[in-house]
C-alpha cells in the first residue's frame, strides 16, 4: 500500500493543502509577486464573495450541472435505457455504438464536432435552413443551451449504461405479474420499474453531478466562456483568473469554492454509499 | 386479446421510432468530421465531398503536429495508466483480504477523494510544479496522471478483487502454494480481466486529457495529441478543416477501439461464477 499512499500523498493531498495556503496570498503568475508572495489572510475571499463575478459564475454552473446532468444525461439516459429493452440486438448495439464513441472520444474532439455543428455553416443550420427555419447562432445568443446540449451529448452514455444494467437486474416475474393483472406500459413503468430504479438514480445522480461540475474542455472549446462570461462555469472562472489575469492566489480562492462544493457532494455520496457495509448495491 | 397485440405494435413501432430520432440526433454532430476529414477542401459545413479521397489522411505525417504528440500521449497514457493499475491492485489486496486497523477510514477517504474535482488543484499543481521545476518532466506529469486517477482505480480494484473468492486461494495454500504462488498462479489470472478493464478506463482517460498536459508541458517537443490538435485546429483550422477532421479520427481511434474491446468481454469476465461450486 506504501506506492499508493506517497503517490496520493504527493498529488493529491499535498496540492490541496498548497490549496488552502496559496488562496492566502497574493500570489501571481508573473511580477515581483511570482517569487515571494506575501501573506493576505482572507483577502482573496473578501474580494471574491464580495465580486459579482462569483455569484454569476455559480448560477451558471448551477444551470450546466441542472441541464447538462440532473435534466438532460439522467432522463435521456434513462430513456434510452427503457427504449433498449427487448428491442432487436442490431438495434440496440447501434444505439449503444453510436452513444457510447461519443462518450469516448478524447475530450477535445466532442468540441470540435459541435463546433462546427453549431457553426453558421454548420449542420445544424443546414437542417433548420432544409426545413424552412431561420439561422441560428446558438453559441453567441444562447451559450449556456449550447454547451448544454454538447455535454448531454457527450456524457448521456454513463447514465444509459448505469440504468441499462439496473432495469436488467429487474426480475421478468415482476413485470410479467403485472402484464398478467392488466397493467399498461406505462402502469409496469410507473409502478413497478421506476421504484425500483430509485436507488440506482440517486446513485447515478450523485456519479455523473461531480464530473459535470469539473467540465473544462468542453466549455473551453466551444465558447470559452463567452460571449464576456456569458457561459463562464467555476472552472472557466478559475482557469481566467489565474492564467489569463495571472492572478494565481485569487484563482486558487476559485478553486477552493469549487473543491469545497465538490467535496459536499462528494461526502453525500460516500455517507449514502457506506462502504463497510455488505449490502451495498 | 387481439388490441393487445395492436397495442403492442404500436408500442414497439413507437419505441423503434423514438430510438431513431435519438440515434439521428447522436450521429448529426459526428458528421462532419466523417465528410471533411475526405474532402481535401472542407469548411465547417457538412458536404458530400465532390471527389473524395484520403488526402487528408495522408497529408497527416507531420513529425511536429501529428506523429509526435501521438507518440507522447501514447507514451503518457500507457505508462501512468500502467502504474495506475499495479499500484491499485497492490494496494486494493491487503484492504480486501485483511481487516486493516484504518483500512475502513481508508476506503471512506478514496470514495470521497475519487469524487473530488481535481481540476480545481490545476492551479496549486501548476504553481508547486514550477517552484520545484516539474514543468515539462515527462516522468513528473506522468506520476501525476497516475496518482490522481488512483482513488477511483483502487475502489474499482478492491471490488474485482473481493469478487474473487477466499475459497480459491485456501485451497491453493493447502495445497502447498508459497503466498507469491497463490498471487501469481491463482489470483492474478483470476482479476485478470478486471486489471484490463481497469486499464481501459485509464488508458481513455489519460489519453484524452487535454487539461493537464495544456497547463504542465509546455515546450512543443513535449505536446500531446490534444494540445497539437487543438493548436492545429486554432492556427490552421481555417485553412485545413479537412486535416484536422482526418486527425481528429486517427486520434479517436484507439480510443473508441478500446471501449469497443471491452465491451465484448466485460460482462462476462467480471463474474466469477462457475469458479466455486456451492
Amino acid at each position: 500500500m506504501a506506492p499508493a499512499i506517497i503517490l496520493l500523498g504527493t498529488f493529491l493531498a499535498a496540492p490541496i493543502a498548497y490549496a488552502m495556503y496559496l488562496s492566502l496570498t497574493n500570489a501571481s503568475l508573473t511580477g515581483k509577486a511570482a517569487r515571494n508572495p506575501s501573506f493576505v489572510g482572507l483577502d482573496n475571499f473578501r474580494k471574491l464573495f464580495a465580486s459579482d463575478e462569483l455569484p454569476k459564475s455559480l448560477l451558471l454552473t448551477l444551470i450546466f450541472v441542472v441541464g447538462s446532468a440532473l435534466i438532460g444525461q439522467n432522463l435521456l439516459g434513462l430513456l434510452l435505457a427503457l427504449l433498449m429493452q427487448r428491442r432487436h440486438r442490431i438495434v440496440t448495439a447501434t444505439v449503444g455504438i453510436v452513444v457510447l464513441s461519443a462518450y469516448v472520444f478524447p475530450e477535445i474532439v466532442p468540441g470540435f464536432m459541435w463546433t462546427s455543428f453549431l457553426s453558421r455553416d454548420g449542420v445544424l443550420n443546414q437542417i433548420l435552413d432544409f426545413v424552412g427555419l431561420p439561422a441560428q447562432a446558438i453559441l453567441i445568443d444562447q451559450p449556456m443551451l449550447g454547451v448544454i446540449l454538447a455535454d448531454i451529448w457527450r456524457a448521456t452514455a454513463f447514465s444509459m449504461l448505469v440504468y441499462s444494467a439496473a432495469l436488467g437486474d429487474i426480475p421478468d416475474e415482476l413485470v410479467d405479474a403485472a402484464e398478467m393483472d392488466g397493467a399498461s406500459y406505462l402502469g409496469v413503468l410507473w409502478h413497478v420499474k421506476l421504484p425500483l430504479l430509485r436507488r440506482t438514480a440517486f446513485t447515478n445522480l450523485m456519479l455523473i453531478t461531480l464530473p459535470t461540475l469539473s467540465v473544462f474542455t468542453m466549455i473551453f472549446v466551444l465558447t470559452g466562456g463567452g460571449p464576456g462570461d456569458e457561459s463562464e462555469t467555476l472552472p472557466l472562472l478559475m482557469y481566467h483568473k489565474a492564467f489569463l489575469f495571472r492572478e494565481l492566489g485569487y484563482g486558487t480562492a476559485i478553486s477552493i469554492v469549487l473543491l469545497a462544493i465538490g467535496s459536499m457532494f462528494s461526502l453525500i455520496y460516500v455517507i449514502t454509499l457506506r462502504p463497510g457495509r455488505e449490502d451495498r448495491a | 386479446m387481439k388490441w393487445n397485440i395492436t397495442q403492442n405494435s404500436v408500442a414497439r413501432v413507437s419505441a423503434n421510432l423514438a430510438l431513431t430520432m435519438i440515434l439521428m440526433a447522436f450521429i448529426a454532430p459526428m458528421l462532419w468530421m466523417f465528410s471533411a476529414s475526405l474532402n481535401p477542401t472542407a469548411t465547417l459545413a457538412f458536404d458530400v465531398p465532390t471527389n473524395p479521397g484520403l488526402d487528408n489522411f495522408r497529408r497527416l505525417g507531420s513529425w511536429d503536429q501529428v506523429i509526435r504528440p501521438l507518440l507522447n500521449s501514447l507514451f503518457l497514457a500507457v505508462v501512468a495508466s500502467s502504474i495506475t493499475v499495479a499500484v491499485a491492485c497492490l494496494c486494493a489486496y491487503p484492504l480486501s483480504r485483511y481487516k486493516l486497523r484504518f483500512g475502513t477510514l481508508f476506503l471512506y477517504l478514496i470514495l470521497l477523494t475519487s469524487g473530488l474535482p481535481i481540476i480545481a488543484l490545476m492551479i496549486p499543481t501548476y504553481r508547486g510544479f514550477s517552484e520545484f521545476g516539474f514543468i515539462d518532466s515527462v516522468p513528473m506529469v506522468t506520476l501525476y496522471m497516475a496518482g490522481t486517477s488512483l482513488p477511483f482505480a483502487i475502489w474499482l480494484a478492491k471490488n474485482f478483487i473481493d469478487g474473487v473468492p477466499m475459497a480459491l486461494e485456501e485451497a491453493a495454500r493447502m495445497d502447498g502454494a508459497t503466498t507469491w504462488q497463490v498471487i501469481t498462479r491463482v489470483l492474478v489470472p483470476l482479476i485478470r480481466p478486471g486489471m484490463i478493464v481497469l486499464f481501459i478506463f485509464c488508458f481513455v482517460g489519460n489519453w484524452g486529457n487535454f487539461f493537464v498536459p495544456f497547463v504542465l508541458l509546455l515546450s512543443p517537443e513535449y505536446q500531446t495529441a490534444s494540445q497539437s490538435i487543438y493548436n492545429y485546429f486554432n492556427n490552421f483550422g481555417g485553412v485545413y478543416y479537412g486535416r484536422v477532421a482526418a486527425f481528429a479520427i486517427v486520434y479517436s481511434a484507439p480510443a473508441v477501439l478500446m471501449y469497443a474491446l471491452i465491451s465484448r468481454t466485460v460482462g462476462r469476465s467480471l463474474s466469477f461464477a462457475g469458479a466455486v461450486k456451492e
